[in-house]
């Protein structure tokens, strides 16, 4: 079956004053897929998560979500386009409670404004009601039920990563974006990761997927592409790319020829 | 709510309406009470407390709940009180009624909330601070200002003979007999100001529970992280400006209409520091404890007032200190003290 | 006579004294991220004891001449405000480091109110007049004077934050405490020692406010109980204006505030058609800062920090 790209970058370039971040970066992202991005240390990666999310502007080159473009948009339009992001030092709202983090993560799809707050009418009862649901089925969905009424910065590490990716997931994203959602995990932990990247997988939300456990993104992606000193040196199948031999060598160490 | 009462009678074997009803019954006689035990002018001290606590919830939205530290709240008190005098006194011979000046006023200082906020937002932390503060001084300054070329506040003057609130015609500054009783201006006022502050605490407590709320508090904890979940941060953080100061015009004319006197010395930085101080003594973020820090620092200063002259008196023979700076004094060391004790102010949230 | 050069004389004189008390609201901010509120009473403080140690010595048994009276005084205010500063560090907010943001702004708050009411109690609520200690002489300088209170002025301030930047800058002293600045905990690990790095920045920052309050006091002839409050209030913001947390941004916010005060002061009237006049000095330093930070966020000298996701 031939999947339908979902999101297109092309020739991103990204300067900090005379440092080059990204360099005419292209990636197409087929939906419904895992989408991994590996490459050493510094190699921009976060920093395309940055452009792509809106939370930087890029020099050039454009991003598309299904044909739209959301380039150079504000982070909340692009979040409301569908794009949805986790952070690689967790970014949790820290004294609110797990359930209320991920109520947050519905404020995008819902409306009710002032006036339907302080009245509380039957309209924002019901409202406030589908936010609670989703909220609850969420952290369900991740597997939090436990710790969901506790304040997110006491919650263990891997639970906190959960959560991000819960509160992203209440945006009702086409494409989520996880910077490294396997960092300081513990083995069992990254084994639920992964059983609960599939799951998303299978739900029809396509993943944008940075990772430095590349055993992990071997095994679950369906393309992987390497970045080294902001330029994409390869692009495939976890299969193609394990016997890149650029790729060995960016991460090996050793001269380009 | 029910939860603060079942603090109260302890849950099980009292139903909540019990608790209900005594406070409602305290409230109602706590001027006559006060009066009786304590004079007039308690009555009046516990009217601008009331006043406070409306203030202090506004700025409670924007520095509580939306972390924003406002330095020049005061300003939109200001704007509210000045409203109100302009709309209802000698001033320009106008004399709207009450119920037309109070949604005025709210909407007079929300349009201030906005155009005040609208510049400092990209500003974070204290930065916005001294800038929220330049633009209380510069409203201050401004009506302190504004008698020449064209006469509008009056100048350092200020503005005199305001209308008090009138119900059927009937001044609420006068005292009237009702069932025998003697309600005072003081006495009147202050069922008006209660129901304003429940109003108050109300839809505090309903933005508090809501999706705005809880989009102010991710900006709080996270602008970021906020702005990635989808949040219009710019907007937001306009309305809790604009929330927080309207509440704010609507004290301060309440505060015109009572005192029937406004003038640029009642908008003092210091004042913003007041509110701003019983905020973060009760407990920021935390409606009940804004109440209580508030209630503390309206009244704690007046007690130590009445008190400190006897009390030299009787232990050292003569006053010493002079009870005005000595207060003072006190003031400054309890804001310390609480701050060491209890760093998340005395009811904390959570 | 030259109104403009005259305007730039008494910024520039203004703007010394916002810049030596700037310097201490930005040293401690750039270590502690915490706004002395404090600080401006430091600064009253200073002159009260300078004033009450001249009258001292004046009147006392020996005969001293007036700059040896001078000298003794200042040092006298320099010492007291140190050991006001190192305690009010200790008490108000070493306690109070890990605490939530606000909780130190409040004690701080509480401090100034303190201190402003002691020190009423102790100097009263009058006026105190600055003494005769020197002649005052004036010089006429391309149609503007200038006069050698003011001359003198300038050169301390200048002469003090040299010193200071060479202190910073080339000590090991001043190498701790920019460490500091940078990351307390990192300088801890290198063997810093924090809590004392901090109360020497306090202790340095009185200094300068000590000599700050002689000076000011010096300029307008008088000192009050309440002078400090409003002046470190537009120290503060000359150094929110330079940038806060950098040395040299404060002193540059500081005579930038101080000329944007004098100048804005003298021509408010002519550049509104007279409809404001030099009543709205503060609005138009406040004006300037909100432009200044609307379209430059961290101030003049300010590091942009990019803001890492």
């Amino acid at each position: 079956m031939k999947k339908k790209i979902i999101a297109e970058i092309s020739d991103i370039t990204k300067t900090f004053g005379g440092l080059v971040a990204l360099s005419n970066i292209d990636l197409n992202i087929k939906g419904g897929e895992i989408f991994g991005l590996i490459g050493p240390n510094g190699a921009g990666k976060t920093t395309l998560f940055n452009i792509l999310t809106g939370m930087y502007r890029p020099t050039k080159g454009f991003f598309k979500l299904e044909d739209v473009e959301l380039t150079r948009l504000p982070p909340h339009l692009i979040v409301k386009a569908g794009l949805a992001r986790t952070f690689q030092n967790i970014r949790l709202f820290g004294t609110m409670t797990g359930l209320e983090n991920v109520m947050v993560g519905c404020h995008v799809r819902t409306n009710i404004g002032v006036v339907g707050a302080i009245l509380r009418h039957k309209g924002a009862r019901q409202e406030e009601e589908r936010i609670k649901d989703r909220a609850r089925s969420l952290i369900d969905y991740v597997g939090l039920n436990a710790s969901s009424a506790q304040a997110a910065s006491t919650l263990s590490y891997g639970d906190q990563r959960r959560l991000e990716i819960a509160r992203a997931l209440a945006t009702s994203p086409k494409v989520i974006a996880l910077d490294e959602p396997a960092a300081g995990m513990n083995p069992t932990e990254t084994s639920q990761l992964r059983e609960l990247l599939v799951k998303i997988r299978e739900d029809g939300i396509t993943i944008l997927l940075i990772e430095h456990d590349v055993k992990l993104v071997m095994g679950l992606c369906d393309t992987v592409a390497v970045l080294d000193y902001g330029i994409k040196i390869a692009e495939g199948t976890p299969s193609e790319i394990k016997s890149n031999p650029e790729v060995i060598r960016a991460y090996l160490g050793g001269d380009v020829p | 709510m029910s939860k603060l009462f079942l603090m109260f009678f302890g849950g099980r074997k009292n139903p909540v309406w019990v608790g209900y009803v005594f406070i409602t019954v305290a409230l109602i006689i706590l001027p006559f009470l006060v009066e009786a035990s304590m004079g007039r002018t308690w009555v009046r001290i516990l009217d601008f407390a009331l006043i406070y606590a409306m203030l202090a919830l506004g700025l409670n939205i924007v520095v509580g709940f939306a972390g924003l530290l406002d330095l020049g709240y005061i300003a939109f008190y200001a704007v509210g009180a000045y409203t109100w005098a302009l709309l209802a006194s000698p001033q320009f011979g106008l004399h709207l009624p009450f119920w037309a000046i109070i949604p005025i006023g709210f909407v007079v200082a929300g349009i201030f909330g906005v155009l005040l906020g609208a510049p400092t937002l990209r500003l974070r932390g204290d930065y916005l601070a001294i800038v929220t503060l330049g633009f209380g001084e510069i409203v201050r300054i401004f009506l302190n200002n504004l008698d020449h070329p064209i006469n509008i506040t009056n100048g350092p003057v200020g503005i005199n003979l305001i209308d008090p609130i009138q119900i059927a015609g009937v001044s609420l500054t006068k005292s009237h007999e009702i069932l025998g009783l003697e309600f005072s201006g003081a006495h009147s006022y202050y069922y008006v100001l209660l129901f304003l502050l429940l109003a108050t605490v109300f839809v505090c407590i309903r933005l508090e529970n809501s999706r705005l709320g809880r989009a102010w508090v991710a900006i709080r904890e996270d602008e970021t992280a906020a702005q990635a979940m989808g949040i219009n941060t710019r907007n937001v953080k306009l309305l809790a400006f604009a929330m927080g100061a309207s509440f704010g015009g609507i004290a301060g004319g309440m505060f015109a209409s009572f005192q029937g006197f406004v003038s640029p010395e009642s908008f003092i930085l210091l004042e913003s520091i007041m509110v701003l101080c019983m905020v973060v003594l009760g407990g920021m973020g935390n409606i009940w404890g804004v109440i209580l820090g508030t209630f503390l620092l309206a009244i704690l200063p007046e007690v130590l007032r009445d008190v400190s002259g006897p009390i030299q008196e009787n232990v050292l023979g003569r006053v010493w200190l002079d009870p005005e700076s000595l207060r003072m004094v006190l003031f400054g060391l309890a804001l310390i003290l609480v701050m060491l004790l209890r760093p998340s102010g005395l009811w904390p949230k959570r | 006579m030259d109104i403009f050069l005259q305007q730039v004389i008494n910024g520039l004189v203004l703007g010394s004294v916002y810049a030596l008390v700037a310097l201490g609201y930005t040293m401690v901010y750039g270590i502690l991220g915490l706004i002395n509120f404090a600080h401006g009473e430091v600064v009253m403080v200073g002159a009260m004891v300078f004033l009450t140690a001249v009258s001292v010595l004046g009147g006392g048994p020996l005969v001293l001449s007036n700059s040896t009276i001078i000298v003794f005084a200042v040092l006298t205010a320099i010492f007291v405000c140190s050991i006001l500063a190192f305690f009010i560090e200790r008490i108000a907010y070493r306690p109070l480091r890990n605490a939530p943001r606000l909780a130190p702004l409040i004690t701080a708050i509480g401090m100034s109110i303190l201190l402003q009411n002691i020190a009423m109690m102790i100097w009263g609520r009058q006026y105190r007049t600055f003494p005769e200690l020197f002649q005052i002489e004036s010089y006429t300088f391309a149609g503007a004077n200038v006069t050698n209170v003011q001359l003198f002025i300038v050169g301390i301030s200048i002469a003090i934050m040299a010193s200071l930047l060479a202190v910073i800058h080339l000590t090991k002293v001043g190498r701790a405490m920019r460490a500091t600045a940078e990351s307390p905990q990192i300088a801890s690990l290198m063997g810093v020692n924090v809590n004392t790095v901090i109360s020497l920045t306090f202790i340095i920052g009185a200094g300068l406010a000590a000599i700050a309050g002689v000076l000011v006091s010096a300029n307008y002839s008088i000192a009050h109980y309440s002078m400090g409050f409003i002046l470190g209030l537009k120290a503060f913001t000359a150094a929110v204006l330079g940038g806060i947390g950098n040395l040299t941004g404060a002193m540059v916010g500081g005579i930038l505030l101080g000329l944007i005060e004098s100048i804005g002061a003298g021509y408010i009237g002519d550049l509104t058609g007279g409809f404001m006049g030099s009543h709205y000095q503060d609005v138009f330093a406040f004006l300037v800062l909100i432009i200044v930070l609307v379209f430059r966020p961290t101030g003049i000298m300010g590091e942009r920090v990019a803001d890492r996701s």
